[in-house]
Parts: C-alpha cells; sequence; structure tokens
C-alpha cells in the first residue's frame, strides 16, 4: 500500500514515537533523580527519547507499507535488533558532546561490544515496544479510523481476527 | 467426548494471550533473585541448570496446551478422567500451597523501601483492589490480560534500560556464556547447603508449582481451540446478564477430518510460537537482565554480594536498592524496587485468580451438588475466600505460610511439578486421538522431566534430611 506523506501518515506514527519518548522519559528521570544537572537530564530524555521516537515512526511506517506485519513479534524484535543500539549510540554520544573529555570513557569496554551488548538487550526492547505499541495502537486507531483508511484497515483485521473466533459456538 | 467443529487459530494480534499471563506468573523471585543470587555464589556458569529448567518447562507448557486445546477441558478435569484422587491431590496441593499473600507483603515491602509508607496497609489495599478489578470486569480474563500485558510490559522495557546504563557486554557474555556450560556443578554444590537450594531454584525456573496446569484455564477462557465451545467467566456485577450454560464435559474435533486437521496444526504452530519465542524468551531476558543487575550490584558494593549469598529476600533487595542509589541515584533505586514492587503484587494477582479458576473448575464439576451455583459464582467465591484469608494472614499470621510447614510446602510445590509430568504423559497418550498424540521423543522428555523432579525431590530429602528451598 502505497502511503502518501501527509497528516494522515504523521498521525499514524503516534503510538511508535509515544512509545520512544516514553522510554526517553525513563532515562530522563534516571538522571533527574540522581541529582544531575538540568541540562544532563535534559540530555537524557532527548538523546535517548528522541532516537526512539524516530526509530518508532519508522516502525509504523513499515507497518503502513506493509513491510512488517501487524502485531509481528519477529519483524518487531529484528527491526529493535538493529535501531535499539543506533539509539542507545546516540543518546551516549550526547551525553560524551556534552560532558567534554572529562567525563568516564562512553564506551568503557569498546564501541563494538557495547553495541553487540544492544543487540541482545534490543530483543528484549522489542517484545516490550510491541507490547505497549499494540496497548496504544488499540485505543488510537479506532479514533482515526474515520478518516485514516491506513487506520481503518489495522481496525478492520483487528475486528476481523476477533470475528473469527467469535463466529465459533462458544457452548 | 461429543464431537464439534474446530475454530480456525488467529492469524495474527497473538502476543497479548495466555502465554504471556503464564509468563507474567511465571518471571518471580526466581528470576529476580533465587538465580542471581546462585550466580554470585557459583558464577555464571551455573545458569545451564536455569537453562535446562526453563526448556523442560516450555514442552510441559506445550503439551498442557494440547490437551487444553484438543478438548477445552482443563487439566484438572484429564486428572479426574484418569483417576480422581490424581485430581483431588491437585486441589489440596492449590489450597495448602497457594492461599498464603507471600507475593503481595514482599511487593509492598518493596513499596515501604520506595514510599515509607507502612507495607501491610499497602499490601491489604493492593489485595481489595484484585477484588474490585476482577469484580467490575465484563469477563475475568479479559481485565486479567491486560493488567498483567501492562505490568510485564513496564518490567520489560524499564529493566532493559536499566541494564542498558548499568551493565556491559562482559557480564552479558558470562551470563550466556553459563547458559551452555552444560555439566558444570561445583563439589559444594553437591553438598547439604546448596543441593536443596539448586533443586528448588531449578524447579522455580519459569512458572512453578501449578502454574502450568492454570494455563489451561486460561487457555480456555480466551477461547483457544476447543476452549472457543466453554462458556467464560465473567465479573461479579455482570453475572445477570445473558446466562451461558456450562457444559458437562469438553468437546473433540474430528481428527479423521483433513480440514480439522489443518486448522489444528494452525493452533499447534500458535501455541509453538509463544512458548518458544514468548515463554522461553522472555523468562530467559528477564532473568538474565536480574543476573547482570544483580551483578552491578555486587561491584558497586562487595557486601551486596554477601546479603545477597545469605538469602534473606528483603535484606537482599534492599541492599541491591541502595547499591543502585549509590551510582544512580534516588530514580535508580526507585526503578529497582518498583520492578519487585510490580513482581510481588502481579504474582498475588495472577495466582489469586488462577487458584479460584483452578479450585471452582474441580469444585463445579466433581463435588456433589456444586453445579446448582454458576462456574463464576464459585470463581468468585474462591476468590473472596482467598482473599479475606490472605488480608486476616497478612494481619496475624506469617504471609508465607506457619513456618512449621514451610518445608512440607516447598515439597509438595516440587512434587506437583513431577505429577503433572506423569499426568500429562497419561491424559495426551491416552485420552487423546492417535492423531493429535505427542511424539515419542517429547514423552521421553515428559518421563525425564518426572524423574528430575521427583527424583531430585527425595535424593534431596533422603540423602541430606532436607526438602528443596
Amino acid at each position: 500500500m502505497r502511503v502518501p506523506l501527509s497528516r494522515s501518515t504523521w498521525e499514524l506514527a503516534l503510538p511508535g514515537v509515544a512509545t520512544g519518548l516514553g522510554t526517553g522519559l525513563v532515562a530522563g528521570g534516571l538522571a533527574a533523580f540522581s541529582g544531575q544537572s538540568s541540562l544532563l537530564v535534559i540530555l537524557n530524555f532527548l538523546g535517548l527519547g528522541i532516537p526512539l521516537a524516530i526509530f518508532g515512526a519508522g516502525y509504523d511506517g513499515l507497518l503502513a507499507a506493509g513491510k512488517v506485519r501487524l502485531a509481528g513479534v519477529a519483524p518487531s524484535v529484528l527491526y529493535w535488533m538493529v535501531m535499539f543500539p543506533i539509539a542507545r549510540l546516540i543518546h551516549q554520544l550526547t551525553l560524551g558532546t556534552a560532558m567534554g573529555s572529562s567525563s568516564r570513557p562512553l564506551f568503557p569496554e569498546g564501541i563494538l561490544p557495547f553495541l553487540a551488548y544492544h543487540v541482545v538487550l534490543g530483543f528484549g526492547y522489542g517484545i516490550g515496544f510491541l507490547w505497549v505499541h499494540e496497548i496504544l495502537g488499540g485505543w488510537w486507531w479506532p479514533r482515526i479510523s474515520d478518516h485514516n483508511p491506513v487506520a481503518l484497515g489495522y481496525v478492520r483485521r483487528i475486528v476481523a481476527s476477533v470475528d473469527r473466533k467469535a463466529k465459533a459456538p462458544r457452548r | 467426548m461429543p464431537i464439534r467443529e474446530l475454530p480456525e487459530a488467529p492469524v495474527a494480534l497473538h502476543i497479548i494471550g495466555p502465554a504471556m499471563v503464564l509468563v507474567a506468573l511465571g518471571v518471580g523471585l526466581g528470576e529476580t533473585f533465587m538465580w542471581p543470587r546462585l550466580v554470585l555464589v557459583f558464577g555464571p556458569q551455573i545458569r545451564w541448570l536455569f537453562l535446562i529448567g526453563v526448556s523442560l518447562q516450555a514442552v510441559v507448557m506445550l503439551e498442557m496446551a494440547r490437551y487444553a486445546m484438543a478438548t477445552g477441558e482443563s487439566i484438572f478435569f484429564g486428572a479426574a478422567r484418569i483417576a480422581k484422587p490424581f485430581m483431588w491431590f491437585f486441589f489440596a496441593v492449590a489450597i495448602l500451597v497457594y492461599i498464603w499473600p507471600g507475593h503481595i507483603s514482599l511487593g509492598a515491602q518493596a513499596f515501604e523501601f520506595i514510599t515509607g509508607i507502612g507495607w501491610l496497609g499497602t499490601a491489604i489495599v493492593g489485595i481489595i483492589l484484585m477484588g474490585v478489578i476482577f469484580t467490575l470486569a465484563k469477563y475475568v480474563y479479559n481485565v486479567l490480560e491486560t493488567v498483567l500485558s501492562i505490568l510485564i510490559g513496564l518490567l520489560v522495557i524499564g529493566s532493559v534500560i536499566v541494564a542498558g546504563v548499568l551493565g556491559t557486554w562482559h557480564e552479558l557474555w558470562a551470563t550466556i556464556y553459563g547458559l551452555v556450560s552444560f555439566g558444570y556443578m561445583p563439589k559444594v554444590a553437591f553438598g547439604a547447603t546448596w543441593f536443596p537450594i539448586i533443586v528448588g531454584s531449578i524447579a522455580f525456573a519459569g512458572p512453578s508449582g501449578m502454574q502450568q496446569m492454570w494455563y489451561t484455564l486460561w487457555l480456555r477462557d480466551k477461547g483457544a481451540g476447543m476452549g472457543a465451545h466453554i462458556p467464560r467467566i465473567k465479573g461479579l456485577v455482570h453475572l445477570d446478564e445473558e446466562e451461558e450454560t456450562m457444559p458437562s464435559r469438553g468437546f473433540m474435533f474430528d481428527t479423521e477430518n483433513q480440514e480439522e486437521m489443518r486448522k489444528w496444526k494452525d493452533w499447534r504452530r500458535w501455541v509453538s510460537f509463544d512458548a518458544i519465542l514468548l515463554f522461553w524468551g522472555i523468562t530467559m531476558l528477564v532473568t538474565i537482565v536480574f543476573t547482570i543487575l544483580a551483578q552491578a550490584a555486587g561491584q558497586i558494593n562487595p557486601h551486596v554480594a554477601g546479603v545477597i549469598k545469605g538469602g534473606d529476600e528483603t535484606a537482599s533487595i534492599s541492599a541491591i536498592a541502595a547499591a543502585f542509589h549509590s551510582v544512580g541515584g534516588t530514580f535508580l533505586k526507585i526503578v529497582y524496587l518498583g520492578f519487585i514492587a510490580i513482581v510481588g503484587w502481579k504474582g498475588s494477582f495472577g495466582i489469586f485468580d488462577a487458584f479460584a479458576r483452578g479450585q471452582s473448575d474441580m469444585t463445579y464439576y466433581f463435588i456433589p451438588g456444586a453445579r446448582r451455583f454458576s462456574m463464576s459464582k464459585l470463581y468468585f467465591g474462591f476468590l473472596f475466600g482467598v482473599m479475606a484469608f490472605g488480608i486476616l494472614i497478612l494481619l496475624f499470621g506469617p504471609a508465607d505460610g506457619p513456618g512449621a510447614v514451610l518445608d512440607v510446602l516447598a515439597f509438595l510445590s516440587t512434587f506437583a511439578m513431577g505429577a503433572y509430568c506423569v499426568l500429562l504423559l497419561f491424559t495426551n497418550n491416552l485420552l487423546l486421538p492417535k492423531k493429535i498424540r505427542p511424539h515419542f521423543l517429547v514423552s521421553v522428555v515428559l518421563a525425564l522431566g518426572a524423574i528430575f523432579y521427583l527424583g531430585m525431590l527425595f535424593y534431596s530429602l533422603f540423602r541430606f534430611g532436607v526438602v528443596v528451598s
């Protein structure tokens, strides 16, 4: 399905963007409550939240284009095994740039072990992302389905999936 | 059993389902405390035993699903079909082992570390909240699934971010390497001190005790396989709406019909995916993450490793939180304690539902005269009963159960796991049509599982005079 870049397309990205920004809030909160400066709190929030929000929007774009399956676990896991390490890399580099050379090394074990570590964590993030994304999408898509044909398609597929079981006699 | 049509398996949207409920219930103290503790004592190589334990549980899960999806019956009904005393044994074990509010009291203690609010009040409010949630639900299973989905989602995303900030590749690699260090067993692990703890930790890897048996009831309420023909349990305030009659037994589909067998294979694919990726994968991931966190805490403050090795759960949780506080400030401490509070609350939330579900199922079908009540009413009878008992115990007694019988409870919990392996061998090989029986090798794995759980349990008892712990 070809999707034009319009309001209809961008509003589809809300579940992915919200999940990414929510994760950024965790990182920002970590910094805020550990007594770090306001600058570092903002950098922690934005440094992780923005890349994850952009990649979350990217996931929704792939979903709208039919490149990944709705609620598919494997696609989400594979996607985030690539994107999560990149997001964390950007996060670390952002902090490193802000803190300058006085801080501890950004990658104490080297950049490759850092990336490898986050590829494995990306597996978990992919599943957690999908959980939250499904819950947010289930709330959001019906609200925009009156003017957004892609969202309407999602809703129809969800309803069809439920209907298949509902059609079965329950006694 | 009467023949009915097998519904189509769902093609998508299946990440949130009974497997996720089982994962949410199974990820508990074994993953967040017992295994990190063993890793600190024996090193990451000991984790190969965890791999064996969880993999065995994945096979058990698939076989539980085979019976439930093929018949729409719970495994307790299957036990009664083999021999009624078999079922009554599980009925009694559930009452003895699962009425204690230990999970929520530990979670409330973690909450007290965060807020300073006394744990007793929090735990009681937590139990009342569960009663309100289940009572107001249209269908009890749906709300259980939603609440546990949100909590386990938060747990997975949050723990991944914290592990990303605190952990290192070296710790991860050591943990993963440990998973395949087959045969590693230091001499001290065979001693009276550690052997029962190791056996207990293997039994508590993933879902422990009767949790796998309750999975068959969640599958039924989800409408998986022939469960679609069985009415669901409704919330108390919706009981008067459109009364559904509970059938007196399960159903079977026509295994000679090729179209029905095609649908059966779709259902098996659906549940295999759940067992391998969701159940096995998430259980592994959460344990790896919490092991990394415990190792990181031990490196931040070597005193923490000593406290964890000592085995006092509450002291260990407090020590780990203090270590995280020293490097990550208040928020990191709050996040960690928040995880433990979630693990505790959701543990009791899931167990109270499951307990009431299992007991009402057995009561409805096998206690004379019980059918004058609906299954939903019996469910709420058991649910409110276990909640009231939980509150009384929180107020006046030991939350984990009386100290004198703790060993008996641990024994029964592990014994039940050996017993359900034997039960599955009987139900799935004797009660199901030949075409949908398990493969010979699967039966061998179940037999080995029974030998493993029961053998280690009795070896520990006779060799050391100690049951698992």
